[in-house]
């Protein structure tokens, strides 16, 4: 009965997130310039020469930029929802639910992640089928993949969630999130996967939780290592568990200095 | 907790550090090594119970208290001192569970998804609660019916106007049968028919299950349709708890009037018990002291002038009414 309410709380969000369909169909736009600017780059460095790079060529650059890109644009962008709940106040109905206020954003979350992922999936698969044609990928590697993704994306909420909850403290988190997008471009590989980096960037970013919210998973579409996948995996839930134990002590400190305007 | 309270109140305060930047460039760059907090006292020792079944008006100025009292009832802030019983619960340390025995309503926020039409709010708020269906349905059927929600629970909530969507947000609130509502500022920025519609609903709810409702508001009309009791509080003070007779007995004698008449006054108004604030041609602004004079009195002069094209006729702010209450000597 107690997830029966998160269930339901996730479900109604993907119904309001619908209501936008055109909108967000737009704003796959940006996703299919990006993926079109980067078809043509990597047709010039690794098309006709055949040029590969730690075993990435031209056909798995695309791929991986297709899984890497769908993941950073298909999450739910949360982020603006928390911070100003907390700023303006209006947790004050979250905070008065029997359900606890991170559970409740993890339900929305997922509502909408859900459908910006379907979309994103739907249209990057598209591209990069025109662009470079399919990979070879079975039906286990798709669900082990599918897998990764799924705590990439619980990854990704709570590191969002932690910074978010800053809030409480200070007037304003953009600043911490722009910081975090230019992680996830770098120490998250969204462009590249690490084997291209220097030795000591990429040791960096091994040791990062960004490299598990898109480079794990982006890279074991296109080269699947099951011997690795326990290892991979056991990371991601580890990493889960710091962010989420963080995430949780940061509400637990933040609600009791709740400072909501009167109204 | 005495079976019949529903709220226990004693010595309950609340302080806010309220970051303080000194005016200029300095200032903002003193602000950046070294913050400056001075202390707000939003609640300072405020002491009250409330009985079952009881409609209480809480009223005061901007920056009273009120609100502040009202979340730290409801759990949402914690206190810096003080205790508080809600259903027997101390809010802030039993927020959960305390949240199944009570409704709330912030006017100036909305729990409704906006993008949805309220049917699926009220779905969802029945799996929040964990509500069986053989519960819930029946209840909704109840409150669409007696709040007229039929008409629009399948139209998206960005589609309502502010009354009816207020008529959703009170009606989501009792989905769960509360015990004691909370409702904070529910008829702010609503017109005269849409005020009356909530305030009849409020006391039909409260008559018919016996739901505690604890009223803030600056509209002088919610705390007399709604109420039977008033509190007043200002600079986080209790200054005055009695019932909203003897509110308006004590001090509440006064009305405004605006009136705009089709030809200019000549001459000396003379209503016994009315004090002309402003006259200009034919608009006319009077102070009624509705203790000496009654409106019927006032309007019959009025009429005796001339044609009314136009009329107002407000009651004392809650500013005036606590400006009475310091004049009295309370």
């Amino acid at each position: 009965m107690g997830a029966s309410k998160y269930i339901h709380i996730g479900r109604i969000n993907f119904l309001a997130k619908t209501a936008y369909m055109g909108d967000l169909l737009l704003g796959t736009t940006f996703y299919t310039l990006i993926l079109f600017v980067f078809v043509q780059l990597w047709r010039v460095l690794g098309g006709p020469s055949g040029l590969v790079v730690e075993g990435f060529g031209y056909r798995e650059m695309v791929w991986y930029l297709t899984a890497s890109e769908a993941i950073m644009l298909g999450r739910a962008r949360i982020q603006d929802d928390i911070s100003d709940e907390v700023k303006t106040g209006a947790i004050a109905y979250s905070l008065g639910r029997p359900y606890h206020y991170l559970g409740f954003k993890f339900a929305c979350y997922w509502g909408e992640t859900a459908v910006r992922m379907l979309v994103h999936i739907a249209v990057g698969i598209a591209i990069a089928l025109l662009a470079v044609g399919p990979i070879q990928v079975t039906a286990v590697q798709l669900g082990a993949l599918a897998v990764s993704v799924t705590l990439a994306l619980i990854l990704n909420f709570l590191i969002v969630a932690c910074i978010s909850l800053l809030a409480f403290w200070v007037e304003d988190t953009v600043p911490f999130f722009w910081i975090y997008g230019k992680l996830l471009f770098v120490l998250g590989g969204l462009f590249a996967p690490v084997e291209l980096y220097p030795e000591a960037l990429a040791r960096a970013a091994r040791a990062s939780p960004f490299n598990y919210v898109l480079y794990v998973p982006a890279r074991m579409l296109v080269r699947f290592d099951a011997a690795a996948w326990g290892n991979t995996i056991a990371a991601q839930l580890g990493w889960i568990a710091v962010l989420g134990a963080l995430a949780v002590g940061l509400y637990s400190l933040g609600v009791r200095r709740l400072n909501v305007n009167g109204g | 907790m005495d079976d019949v309270t529903a709220i226990k109140v004693r010595d309950l305060v609340k302080v806010f550090k309220v970051a303080h930047k000194r005016p200029g460039l300095a200032g903002s760059l003193r602000a950046i090594v070294r913050t400056e907090h001075v202390d707000v006292r939003a609640v300072d020792g405020v002491t009250f119970s409330v009985e079952e079944g009881e409609t209480v008006a809480f009223i005061g100025p901007n920056g009273a208290g009120k609100s502040t009292t009202i979340k730290m009832l409801t759990g949402i802030l914690y206190p810096t001192s003080g205790e508080a019983t809600v259903t027997g619960m101390t809010p802030w340390k039993q927020r959960q569970r305390l949240s199944r025995s009570i409704g709330c309503v912030f006017g100036q926020r909305s729990q409704l998804w906006y993008h949805l039409p309220p049917r699926d709010t009220f779905e969802l708020l029945a799996h929040v609660y964990e509500l069986p269906v053989s519960q819930w349905k029946p209840r909704l059927t109840t409150l669409a019916d007696r709040f007229e929600l039929r008409a629009f629970m399948d139209t998206p909530v960005r589609k309502l106007s502010l009354g009816q969507r207020m008529r959703c947000e009170i009606a989501a609130s009792l989905l769960h049968a509360p015990r004691v509502l909370f409702l904070d500022e529910p008829t702010v920025g609503l017109d005269v028919m849409a005020k009356r519609a909530i305030r009849d609903l409020v006391l039909e709810m409260n008559r018919e299950e016996g739901v505690t409702v604890l009223l803030t508001s600056h509209d002088v009309g919610d705390i007399e349709q709604v109420c039977r009791r008033v509190m007043v509080i200002n600079h986080g003070h209790l200054v005055l708890d009695t019932t909203v007779a003897a509110l308006r007995r004590d001090f509440m004698k006064s009305k405004t009037v605006r009136v705009r008449l089709d030809s200019p006054v000549e001459g000396i108004l003379n209503i016994p018990g009315v004090e002309v604030l402003k006259r200009k041609r034919g608009n006319l602004k009077l102070l009624v002291n509705t203790a000496t004079t009654s409106m019927d009195d006032v309007l019959a002069h009025l009429m005796q002038l001339g044609t009314i094209e136009d009329i107002t006729i407000a009651d004392p702010s809650t500013e005036q009414i606590i400006a009475e209450i310091y004049a009295s000597g309370r």
